[in-house]
């Protein structure tokens, strides 16, 4: 395992042997997260499409915070902005599914300008409050439409449907959710190497400075704010498809505080580290359910994983606890750490000053 | 017009609660620059504590002094054990912290007390007294009122005749400097916290006399984000004012648009005074950028 | 033995930065001492250093030695640097401008005990126009009283060795030349010891009995003041000196 993880990363080896080491990894990856629907059952399935829609939540949100430095607890409210604009398009409507997901996407870029015009004068902990503020607003106004048009049950979401290319709902909607996560992965990928993503650093670090070097500060926030909404109602949408329903209780702030702990424990601004929180705030509850069955703890008794429910809560308070004293940097950066140590360990003659 | 004034008196009242319930905040805001979003989760703490106490027979006003005492020492131990570490950080990293820790306290309330509503029984006798005009107000928004004058007081005499008052007000804009100056940040800090857990307690046992105490009572906390941004986040005196805009909003457009749209409505009146006004009715606008 | 003894000192940041690299200098008994530089020289860090602050800034003492009336600064606390005698003048006044002129003085009177502590009416009366403007908010008086809040500040505390750090930075020349003045006759009235750190030499040079030349974390010059001022060597040493290499600004303070 040493000599894999020294063959990518250890830049004596030569360039075009490390390439291909990690184009074949790459493309291994593809093809099994492509062959998953097959191996796995349908809840698994179903959980690698939740996996999914939290890595492109947490990919937009990690390019807000950790790149452009814009905080947010607005999360929650924007899912909510992206599955009631697609109950609207969709389940009343029926508009084609290509029209759906641009509309949503364009509602989610609205609403992301609406909320992010505050941006533009507030900083850090006023900029928080705002966000809160439109949580409950979004909120407000999603229950609204919902109670309205559907009841308190909820919207029921009904099958996405491929057409020729359709298997069994499931399996629609994983693959749905795979060509969104590419299509989001490369996007914000390409954005943050562009002139674009080299703005966002700067109006994070040093606001007055990026205005002086010409870089429109306002238009660059209102351009994030934009785009990563926009990116988080699709995520919505997605998840309200796999869920098969959409309902207010579920755009709880809990549930907005859980992204932003999925950003912190993966890592700030990075992709990998988006994936790596994703993983944690979805296998979290799973895991935490399962001891929980284990233990035989009945739901009402009176041991600890009676209550597995706020077990992940606690979880996912913790970790933002720990992960911002010990290793703000996530797990990515605990991972780039340990990287070092061992190539420092590998080779000492080459030791790096 | 009883109905109005109705909505307007009560509001009043309500904004009491909710002033002490900012001024707590603004309490920490003024001293150490960190927006406490823990403090619902102390608020709800005390109250527990206060309601299993008179459950198991204390009185009442025991069960509270102990309650609020206790809840203060975990406001001492939350800034020494997770808050002073983040001291060179950056206060936003601060916040966060007080984010992830309301969620842990949570949860773990939630295990210990259960999920179900509890009970304390208002602290004097005579529950409802009359108002001019033919309105009527609860006598314990009434204490809660005498309770939140007083502690605005004392506070704008700390803050201003006391040299740990200098201390903190100084801390809050440079700590840095005020360090070099020899103030020991980790003692006035820890006591700025053990002050505003306990208000933040007695202000979640008052409201637990109101209604009934459940776990969503932090929630008020959220909402007296708004009185703190109204009143100017670093007023002690403009957290009251701002209570008691933001109760006068709440009740009035609950009775005049409906009960569901109290809440949006305060959070609406956030907005707009972030955006408009984010230093508030009497904030000095001059604290650390965050 | 003098009143300040720096040994050796080497000052670095949590950034990486090395802003002291073995400072050695000495302040005898109600002497008179400059230390000039040019940006970048590690002033700041020397003042920190000598004023108990380096950790609040993320920089430590990474080895040698500074001693006040023989005991061991390094270990000492800001409040107890001041209850030992030594008071500062920080760079760009160090006032907090939304705290009243009075109050801005109330903040190191917390520091020292009681029995010694001098009323406001004292400490204030330093400079006639404070006592005049001492509830205005510190923020709106002029650079030059800001000085004189700051210089009376630290004259509060009756030290034995007040540390000046870019007492002239933004104010106009006759206004530092009246604060150097009624600084040097103070000192030599009360017997206080004052060493001003400096980016601008010719009034530190009137002003001191012997000069530090310190670039790039090291003193590279050290000279009795009039001989210095008489062969313009430090005139000399600015024209060509002035390197940016350590920030004294650690990285993410802001």
């Amino acid at each position: 395992m040493t000599t894999l993880t020294a063959t990518i990363t250890d830049s004596a080896v030569p360039r075009t042997r490390r390439r291909s080491v990690r184009l074949t990894l790459l493309g291994s990856g593809a093809a099994l997260t492509l062959a998953l629907p097959y191996l796995l059952d349908s809840y698994w399935l179903f959980l690698a499409s939740t996996l999914g829609v939290n890595f492109i939540a947490a990919a937009a949100l990690n390019v807000l915070q950790g790149n452009a430095g814009q905080f947010s607890l607005g999360n929650a409210a924007f899912l909510a902005v992206g599955s009631y604009s697609g109950a609207f398009l969709w389940v009343q409507q029926g508009f084609p599914l290509p029209v759906v997901f641009v509309g949503v996407a364009i509602a989610g870029a609205l609403a992301g300008l609406i909320v992010g015009l505050p941006a533009l004068r507030l900083h850090g902990i006023y900029l928080l409050m705002s966000s809160l503020a439109a949580h409950f607003i979004v909120t407000f106004v999603a229950s609204k439409y919902q109670v309205a048009n559907f009841g308190v049950a909820g919207v029921p979401y009904k099958a996405p449907g491929l057409g020729p290319l359709s298997q069994d709902r499931s399996k629609d909607v994983y693959y749905l959710i795979v060509v969104v996560a590419a299509v989001v992965a490369l996007l914000l990928w390409n954005l943050l190497r562009s002139a674009f993503g080299r703005a966002l650093v700067g109006v994070r670090d040093r606001d007055v400075a990026a205005a002086a070097c010409g870089i429109a500060v306002g238009r660059t926030k209102l351009v994030v704010w934009s785009i990563t909404s926009s990116i988080v109602a699709v995520a919505g949408l997605l998840q309200a498809m796999s869920l098969g329903t959409a309902s207010i209780e579920f755009y709880t702030l809990g549930l907005a505080i859980s992204f932003v702990a999925m950003t912190l424990i993966g890592g700030n601004g990075s992709l990998l580290g988006s994936f790596v929180g994703a993983i944690f705030v979805t296998g979290t509850p799973e895991v935490i359910s399962r001891i929980a069955k284990a233990s035989g703890a009945s739901p009402f008794g009176d041991s600890i994983w009676s209550h597995p429910f706020e077990l992940q809560r606690i979880a996912y308070g913790a970790a933002i606890v720990l992960f911002i004293l010990l290793e703000p940097d996530g797990l990515v950066g605990l991972g780039r750490k340990l990287v070092r140590l061992v190539r420092r360990m590998q080779r000492p003659r080459r030791e790096a000053t | 017009m009883t109905e109005f004034l109705n909505a307007v008196v009560n509001g009043i009242g309500l904004g009491a609660v909710y002033g002490l319930v900012a001024v707590g905040i603004a309490l920490l805001f003024k001293s150490t620059g960190l927006l406490n979003f823990a403090h619902g989760i102390l608020m709800t703490t005390g109250a527990l504590m206060a309601s299993a106490m008179v459950s198991g027979g204390r009185s009442f006003w025991t069960a509270a002094a102990i309650a609020i005492a206790v809840t203060g020492l975990i406001g001492g131990l939350i800034h020494l054990s997770v808050i002073r570490p983040l001291a060179t950080r950056g206060l936003f990293a601060g916040v966060m912290v007080t984010i992830g820790l309301s969620e842990v306290i949570h949860g773990i309330l939630s295990i210990h007390y259960g999920p179900g509503q509890r009970l304390l029984p208002p602290p004097i006798k005579v529950s409802q007294i009359e108002v001019f005009g033919g309105a009527r107000i609860s006598s314990t928004l009434l204490l809660c009122g005498g309770v939140v004058l007083l502690a605005v007081g004392a506070l704008a005499l700390l803050f201003r005749f006391t040299l740990l008052g200098v201390q903190l007000r100084g801390a809050a804009v440079n700590p840095q400097l005020a360090t070099g100056f020899g103030a020991n940040l980790a003692v006035i800090f820890t006591i700025a916290w053990v002050v505003a857990a306990a208000l933040g307690a007695t202000a979640g046992i008052l409201l637990g006399t109101l209604s009934v105490i459940e776990l969503t009572l932090g929630d008020f906390a959220l909402r007296a984000f708004t009185a703190l941004i109204v009143g100017g986040a670093d007023s002690i005196p403009g957290a009251l004012v701002g209570g008691l805009v933001v109760g006068v909003v709440e009740l009035l457009s609950g009775t005049y648009l409906g009960s569901e749209y109290r809440v949006v409505a305060t959070m609406a009146l956030l907005l707009v005074f972030l955006v408009a006004r984010p230093t508030g009715l009497f904030g000095s606008g001059t604290l650390r950028r965050v | 033995m003098s009143l300040l003894e720096v040994e050796g000192v080497e000052v670095s940041y949590s950034s990486g930065a090395t802003a002291l690299r073995g400072v050695s200098l000495a302040v005898p008994e109600a002497g008179r001492i400059a230390v000039i530089g040019p940006n970048g020289a590690g002033k700041t860090s020397l003042t920190r250093l000598l004023t108990g602050v380096l950790r609040p800034y993320r920089g430590r003492l990474v080895t040698g030695s500074v001693r006040f009336d023989g005991r061991d600064l390094a270990r000492m606390s800001p409040g107890q640097l001041i209850r030992a005698g030594i008071s500062h003048v920080p760079e760009g006044r160090g006032i907090i401008p939304t705290l009243s002129v009075e109050d801005n003085v109330r903040l190191v009177l917390a520091a020292i005990p009681r029995r010694n502590r001098p009323t406001l009416d004292q400490a204030l009366g330093v400079y006639p126009i404070l006592l005049e403007r001492r509830k205005a908010m510190a923020g709106l008086l002029s650079g030059g009283q800001q000085q004189m809040l700051a210089i009376a500040r630290a004259l509060a505390t009756k030290p034995r060795l007040l540390i000046a750090d870019e007492l002239s930075l933004g104010l106009a020349p006759i206004t530092v030349r009246d604060l150097v003045d009624d600084l040097h006759r103070r000192s030599v009235d009360e017997g206080t010891a004052v060493v001003l750190v400096e980016q601008s030499a010719t009034t530190a040079l009137r002003f001191s009995q012997y000069t530090y030349l310190l670039d790039m974390g090291l003193i590279v010059h050290e000279e009795d003041s009039a001989t210095l001022l008489e062969s313009g060597a430090a005139h000399e040493f600015f024209v060509g000196g002035g390197h940016d290499l350590a920030p004294e600004e650690p990285v993410g303070s802001k």
